[in-house]
């Protein structure tokens, strides 16, 4: 209660502060722990655990020269491992080493306020990575830990102080922190829903903003999809019209690799700025889908082979890739519309056929040989040279993610030694095989399959369903998928990658277990489509299906203010429904003397219940026992201390509320 | 308080408000107590964390806009909102608290007075983390249960009546990011008595004018128990009888009356009456102590014979009117 004077200037940061401030800075910094690089991550909690250790212990401060020698190697860390001090990952790799040298020298609360003020922004730079509900989570839970901290910076009492010298947070703190943010939560939606959002970025995003994310590349290595296959986590989740096609059907088009180097196909150099459309005649009805896709952080779009038409806001390149305008940094929705049976580009232009035929000079002699023979024993014909490869796979090749390193001949190792791989050796040795034939051929990367979910009526594509696989052209038909794969494993196209290895498990099959997974999927389509998508479009629909002129800057405005005020009375209300709920005696006790004074003798607000109780029953002499009996007894509990008997105080409460004056 | 402090350009700028637009100032003039503390002179500003926090707020409501990113934004008004019921909440936690007495033990000029605010809470609502403060004292508390109290020194520099003077409460709970505040200037006043004369002439000792008995604290006849008042030494109180009654009681004695000292402002003709008082400050506190009889004679007064606390707390009354 009584504190001693001190002078009000001191600043000092008392033990319980400093742990709280640096407990939410690591949380912080733990928000990044999967892309900082391990070795400065492991540094910085060092850094930050040593710094704990010395002050618990009670050692002075840092020198100076120590600290800066600190920040400078920090600095070049950061730039050495990411190459830059600018861009996302950099930039948030910096922030985090600057704020853990900051608690280095942090002794004041000042030092601390500013470095839970830049932990705010550090934990709002961990969404630039990853938007996920689990990221959400671990988010929210920093929140909580910074705001807690927050709490513990304010000056408390001397014996507060004392209390404060063995813990970090107070039970006063989180309970604040908890109350506080659940108390935001009307507010957030409010202003989500209604805060203008930009249709274009003020300033561009940073350039390694598009190379954070696991997933297909534009360069397709033996290996490069088989880092995918074990990575459940969703790619895109699907919703078709009608009836979805069948699963051999359901192939998703990425972006098709033309050139090959000996080693890895990937994008070319001349076929990108290929003038001539796609021409896809469809051989059945059209299948209309809806699809979200999880950031990708690039261009192209997977639609279901073969497109009919782009997406809003893409493209259809002449060899069917769907591009986007801006790189798919967040998580985009967008309608397709395709045909499963087709027939695609009849003719085939003369440059196309060249890059479709092209190999590298020399490489693979073993390959060609075989390719050669094939030709020389069909006469040429295209058909039969395939169904010679496949063949060829089908009897002697099996399915594995198991493959050695392949050497400097890898087609060749992989079709006469190895033996087995998974879908990129088949579709890249395939296409190797056939332009050695001399029969155009590309490879297509992308999904195939799709997982279905019950509850959300939609199939949720995997990133462990990325697959690979070839088109050829065939005189008079066109382009046409062949999937070497499925001739090795046909299960991998009717089912999935791991089913095709193992009879599958129960996280794939069936049962609670599937289930589970079915809802945890549904959530995470739920926060996409609800969160994660709503965009300036999404904003102006809402504000038109309201009724509400979406250039009106004005009104717009006004209303936006007054639900956010509404929000925030809301939580007002909230607290004030809780706070007069937590005496329910005074609060019968003002209903008794409310009735009271409804028959004429009102409480003076000085009064005490015992003289209050001596006018009424004066002035009320009908009920004066009542009357007197209820104030004695009430002023009996409420001043009684500590030892109230809570059956006396609900009896009470029941006789009070039975009083009636009249 | 009265002592002259330091008056920067501030003080003086405040202090012409004051005089020049009494409406504005309304609740920084003193007011009869108790004060209660409503929502008009509830003060509230963000504190310099406060605006920091909200910059880095804006900052990352402009990143979250300009990427397009959406869980970012969504942190950006929760951590906003939080904010922004902080802010009721620090008012509130002020909100109903009430100023009902200001008291303080009387002590010597140049001493320091330990004030004490009285504070009742109408809704028990436990308001923590409050701080009061004087020019330059600051004392930091915490109100439980009902009522509680405050304990501010602040220093005196002549006797007489004090006003309690101007003081701000104040709390930045519950993070620091806005400070609520309310000017008490309750209409009180606390009593403080001269500053005894540092060196001077000893205490004279009259002759016997009066015989009789007299109850003190020491002597050989025991009389009785009466209550504790301020002054009477610890060694004097009863504890037993204490514990019994729950109330602090002393033990009394008889002691027949000795030589009575008198003093009398009138002998000490010729000296400035500051000095006077200080002198005859030194000598009833010298006769106190020695646990003699004395009577004070004043210009208007004359008080005693008569020995213990109350009779010295008479007599430093006076003189400290005078």
């Amino acid at each position: 209660m009584f504190a001693r004077t001190r002078p009000a200037v001191a600043d000092p940061l008392p033990w319980a502060a400093f742990l709280a401030t640096a407990l939410a800075l690591a949380a912080g910094i733990l928000l990044h722990a999967r892309w900082l690089p391990l070795p400065l991550l492991a540094t910085l909690l060092a850094l930050l655990a040593g710094r704990l250790w010395m002050r618990r212990r009670g050692m002075g401060r840092v020198p100076a020269w120590i600290r800066l020698a600190i920040a400078v190697a920090l600095v070049a860390a950061v730039a050495a491992s990411l190459g830059s001090i600018f861009g996302r990952e950099a930039g948030s790799a910096l922030l985090a080493a600057m704020m853990t040298v900051k608690l280095v020298e942090a002794e004041s609360r000042r030092d601390a306020r500013v470095i839970l003020s830049v932990t705010a922004f550090l934990m709002m730079a961990s969404f630039l990575f990853d938007q996920g509900l689990l990221q959400v989570a671990m988010v929210a839970g920093a929140c909580v830990l910074l705001l807690a901290a927050m709490y513990e910076l304010d000056p408390g009492t001397p014996r507060e102080a004392r209390e404060a010298a063995h813990r970090a947070y107070s039970a006063d703190g989180l309970r604040e922190a908890l109350r506080h943010l659940a108390l935001a939560i009307p507010f957030a939606i409010v202003c989500f829903v209604l805060f203008p959002r930009l249709g274009s970025p003020l300033w561009g995003a940073p350039q390694d903003a598009f190379t954070g994310r696991t997933g297909i590349s534009d360069r397709m290595e033996p290996g490069a999809l088989a880092g995918l296959a074990l990575d459940d986590s969703v790619a895109m989740r699907v919703r078709f019209d009608g009836t979805p096609p069948p699963p051999a059907d359901r192939y998703w088009r990425g972006l098709v690799l033309w050139s090959f180097d000996g080693k890895a196909w990937g994008w070319p150099d001349a076929a990108m700025g290929w003038p001539d459309a796609a021409v896809v005649e469809p051989l059945g009805p059209p299948v209309d889908y809806e699809v979200t896709l999880e950031p990708t952080d690039r261009k192209w779009m997977f639609v279901l082979d073969a497109p009919l038409a782009a997406p809003e806001g893409a493209t259809l390149t002449s060899d069917l890739q769907a591009r986007a305008a801006r790189a798919a940094t967040g998580v985009t929705r967008y309608r397709g519309r395709s045909a499963v049976r087709y027939r695609a580009d009849v003719q085939l232009p003369r440059g196309v056929a060249y890059l479709a035929r092209r190999l590298p000079a020399a490489g693979n002699p073993r390959a060609r040989e075989l390719a050669a023979a094939w030709r020389a024993e069909t006469g040429g014909d295209a058909r039969a040279i395939a169904a010679r490869a496949l063949a060829l796979y089908n009897e002697s090749f099996s399915y594995s993610f198991e493959v050695p390193l392949l050497g400097a001949d890898p087609i060749d190792d992989f079709l006469f030694s190895v033996r087995s791989g998974w879908c990129e050796h088949y579709a890249s040795s395939f296409a190797f095989l056939m332009r050695a034939a001399g029969i155009p051929a590309r490879v297509v990367v992308g999904f195939q399959g799709g997982l279905w979910n019950p509850a959300g009526g939609y199939f949720a594509v995997r990133r462990s369903d990325a697959h690979a696989w070839t088109e050829v052209w065939f005189a008079g038909e066109g382009w046409v998928r062949i999937d070497p794969t499925s001739a090795v494993a046909p299960e991998r196209v009717s089912e999935d990658a791991r089913a095709a290895l193992s009879a599958g498990s129960a996280w794939q099959g069936q049962g609670w277990l599937a289930d589970l997974r079915d809802r945890f999927d549904l959530v995470g389509f739920w926060w996409n489509s609800a969160v994660l998508q709503f965009s300036a479009l999404r904003q102006r629909a809402l504000f038109e299906d309201a009724g509400l002129d979406p250039d009106a800057t004005t009104t717009l405005a006004g209303v936006m203010l007054g639900a956010a005020l509404a929000a925030l009375a809301l939580a007002g209300a909230i607290l004030g429904w809780r706070r007069r709920g937590r005496d329910p005696l005074r609060d019968d006790w003002r209903a008794f003397c409310a009735r009271l004074a409804r028959a004429g003798v009102a409480r003076h607000a000085n009064e005490g219940p015992l003289a209050f109780g001596a006018r009424a029953a004066a002035a009320l002499p009908a009920h004066g026992a009542a009357i007197r009996s209820l104030t004695d007894a009430y002023a009996g509990l409420r001043y009684a201390g500590e030892a109230v008997d809570p059956r006396a105080v609900a009896e009470w409460r029941r006789a009070a509320r039975a009083f009636r004056a009249r | 308080m009265a002592a002259s402090l330091p008056r920067g350009p501030w003080q003086r700028l405040l202090a012409f408000a004051e005089r020049h637009l009494p409406a504005l100032t309304r609740y920084r003039r003193s007011e009869p107590l108790p004060l209660v503390l409503h929502k008009r002179r509830i003060y509230i500003l963000p504190t310099a964390f406060g605006v920091l926090f909200g910059v880095v707020l804006a900052t990352m409501l402009l990143g979250a806009l300009n990427f397009g990113n959406n869980a970012a934004l969504l942190l950006t008004f929760a951590l906003a909102g939080a904010v922004l019921v902080a802010l009721p909440r620090c008012v509130h936690h002020l909100m109903g608290l009430e100023l009902h007495a200001v008291r303080a033990a009387p002590v010597h000029a140049g001493r320091e007075a330990l004030l004490e605010f009285h504070f009742r809470i109408a809704d028990a609502r436990p308001r923590h983390r409050l701080a009061l403060q004087s020019d330059r004292r600051l004392v930091r508390f915490d109100l439980d249960g009902e009522s509680g109290l405050a304990q501010l020194a602040v220093p005196t520099t002549h006797r007489g009546w004090h006003p309690v003077g101007r003081h701000t409460l104040s709390s930045c709970w519950p993070f620091g990011l806005f400070r609520a505040w309310s000017v008490l200037h309750p209409d009180a006043r606390v009593l403080v008595y001269p500053a005894p004369e540092r060196e001077g002439p000893p205490l004279p000792r009259g002759a016997a004018r009066d015989a009789g008995l007299a109850r003190t604290a020491r002597g050989d006849d025991w009389h009785g128990l009466r209550d504790y008042r301020g002054g009477d030494s610890t060694r004097l109180i009863a504890w037993k009888a204490s514990a019994r009654q729950d109330r602090l009681l002393v033990r009394e004695f008889e002691e027949p009356r000795g030589d009575d000292v008198v003093l009398d402002w009138r002998d000490l003709g010729g000296l400035d009456p500051e000095v006077r008082i200080a002198r005859l400050t030194r000598w009833v506190l010298d006769a106190a102590a020695a646990n003699l009889a004395f009577r004070l004679d004043l210009p208007h007064a004359s008080l005693g014979p008569a020995r213990g606390g109350e009779h010295l707390h008479a007599c430093l009354r006076e003189l400290a009117l005078l």
